[in-house]
């Protein structure tokens, strides 16, 4: 026969787990070391046993240590959890849309998180520190999902079409919401709004980067627990609840956690587009559909493209940085034109 | 009775479909029967649980509604006409997705996979992407998954096909058809199939119900539901009844 010529061609995921942790410690280890003081490589690896253990390994000046551990590290480790979060939702979104296009960004999930914020930065003075801020940019995270899903779905699953169009209609209405509170802020407040806009990894409190992490750690132990439903759902919804899902539950369940998820990254750090879009099509590539191969290599995937974005927005015009949403924005678009050929070909 | 029906009404926009009893054995093959719009997808609907419906459909004795989700799902599965998958998963993948409600280890799993797709004759196809089967073949996979979903059904569990043979050329849609009556015969499952061709009901089933306006107005043998009258009544075409090497066949 010559069912070997047409096999499905796959990497191994556990190797790809593997290597993807690999890149991943050396990316965060050398995003430790880029900035305006210099740090050895090898310091940055000690970092985290000497932060972890309180031991002393290396032989770093005080300030030196001070910016390793105050403000870089926070920021690595908040790339981490905000990549790996943002691309385990992406692969969660498709599933649930059984659509290759959904993305938290694509979709306006991302923007109605930001016009939450953003509304909240304009009603509430000194709002940065506070958990108002997350708890709003999750709320209009769900408002948005909801919307999206309503206004998207028939029997048959979602259309591309009118996922698109519906995120651009919530995009749409976010920006010009977001634009009009800009128009009626002050400097400060404006200032603070632009901010979302653009993403950046820098600004985070270090309240909000527990918060972010306890509730990454807890909602991909979720989704893993779900990744064999989310496989079934991928045959249709009734064919799942032929199979014993609940599928109504499963849907909300998902829908929550995701703007859980968004609504706190968008919070922390702001429109951080594509990596929900990029990094599930590129393992779906690799390793196979299965989430539950899926969802562990994107968490990986998403971090390691995120510190890697992160790296690369500090690093173009040192000392200066550019917003880390320009970024993965510059390198998604054209990747979301590819897949767009891609489907289109495929008539999906 | 492995799946009873009583007082059943269904309404569909401004089409109204009432079963008053109606019911499928253990070891049994019944053809659902019907012209178009008669009514028999909404009855299969009901009966797979995909619209509301009102009256009582008792899988082995026991409400629908009261069944755990998860047991119900070993004790009766689900072929739709066509089933939608947007990602690239091989068809043995796709095949072991009915493991979804069973518990068994990793082993057992596989061995039970690899027998379900040689009972639906697509085991040759197991390492390709399902994206690139065709639609006949997709049909064998679905239909791979359905039976390994039943396999560990305590009763004998209930099979509900939607015009299984549609999309399969002449050898696949015998080969099916006898699978299914061998399925009925030796294990005892009670297979219920929307069929379109009366005589592929006459050869294979042991039962038909036929369906007309909304209505069920026979279930009984075969040979004795599809006389000449009642096809020309209900698909408005008289037909010769002949017999042909000693089965009854509709020309």
């Amino acid at each position: 026969m010559t069912a070997n010529a047409d096999a499905v061609r796959r990497l191994p995921p556990r190797i790809t787990g593997v290597v993807l942790l690999c890149a991943l410690l050396m990316a965060a280890a050398l995003s430790l070391t880029l900035g305006a003081v210099s740090v050895p490589f090898v310091a940055a690896v000690l970092a985290v046993p000497e932060a972890v253990l309180g031991l002393s390994l290396s032989s770093l000046e005080g300030y030196q240590k001070a910016v390793l551990l105050e403000l870089r590290m926070p920021r690595t480790l908040l790339a981490m959890v905000v990549g790996g979060l943002l691309a385990q939702c992406g692969a969660v979104m498709q599933g649930l849309f059984r659509n290759p296009l959904a993305d938290p960004g694509i979709i306006g999930v991302s923007a109605g998180a930001a016009l939450g914020a953003a509304t909240v930065i304009f009603l509430v003075p000194h709002a940065g520190d506070s958990m108002l801020l997350p708890l709003a940019a999750f709320a209009g995270g769900f408002i948005t999902s909801l919307i999206v899903y309503a206004l998207a779905r028939d029997a048959r699953g979602t259309s591309v079409v009118l996922l698109l169009l519906a995120g651009v209609a919530i995009s749409a209405l976010s920006g010009g919401a977001i634009a009009l509170l800009s128009y009626l802020s002050d400097d400060e407040r404006l200032r603070d709004i632009s901010f979302w806009q653009m993403g950046s990894l820098g600004r985070a409190g270090d309240a909000l980067l527990g918060v972010l992490t306890l509730t990454a750690v807890a909602v991909a132990l979720r989704f893993q627990m779900r990744a064999r439903a989310l496989n079934a759902l991928l045959l249709g919804e009734s064919e799942a609840r032929h199979l014993g899902i609940p599928v109504e539950w499963l849907k909300l369940e998902l829908i929550v956690l995701v703007a859980l998820a968004v609504g706190l990254a968008v919070s922390a750090c702001g429109l951080i587009g594509f990596v929900g879009l990029v990094v599930p099509h590129m393992l779906r590539m690799l390793c196979g559909p299965d989430y539950r191969v899926l969802l562990p290599l994107s968490a990986l995937g998403g971090a390691l493209l995120l510190i890697a974005a992160d790296s690369l927005s500090r690093s173009v015009i040192a000392p200066a940085e550019v917003p880390v949403g320009i970024v993965t924005a510059l390198m998604g678009a054209p990747f979301f034109m590819l897949l767009l050929l891609q489907v289109r070909r495929r008539g999906l | 009775m492995t799946l009873k029906v009583r007082n059943l009404q269904v309404r569909r926009g401004g089409f109204t479909l009432a079963v008053e009893q109606w019911e499928a054995t253990a070891g049994e093959f019944q053809a659902l029967l019907g012209a178009n719009g008669a009514g028999k997808s909404s009855f299969f609907a009901a009966l797979a649980g995909d619209i509301a419906c009102q009256g009582d459909i008792c899988l082995q004795g026991r409400p629908m509604q009261h069944w755990p989700a998860a047991l119900r799902a070993r004790n009766i599965g689900v072929l739709p006409q066509q089933s939608q998958m947007p990602f690239a998963f091989s068809a043995q993948e796709v095949v072991a997705l009915g493991l979804t409600p069973l518990s068994v280890s990793w082993r057992e799993g596989q061995r039970l996979v690899r027998r379900s797709m040689a009972r639906s004759d697509c085991d040759h196809l197991a390492q390709r992407s399902y994206l690139d089967l065709s639609g006949g073949e997709r049909q064998r996979v679905n239909l791979a998954r359905v039976l390994l979903q039943l396999s560990q059904a305590q009763a004998p569990p209930v099979l509900l096909l939607d015009e299984p043979t549609s999309a399969q050329d002449l050898g696949h849609q015998h080969a099916m058809l006898q699978m299914l009556r061998d399925q009925a015969a030796s294990e005892g499952y009670a297979v219920v199939a929307v069929l379109h061709d009366l005589n592929h009901a006459l050869r294979y089933a042991d039962r038909c119900a036929l369906i007309a306006d909304g209505r069920l107005v026979a279930q009984g043998l075969p040979q004795a539901v599809l006389d000449a009258d009642c096809v020309e009544q209900f698909w408005g075409y008289r037909p010769r009844c002949v017999e042909l090497a000693g089965e009854p066949a509709l020309l």
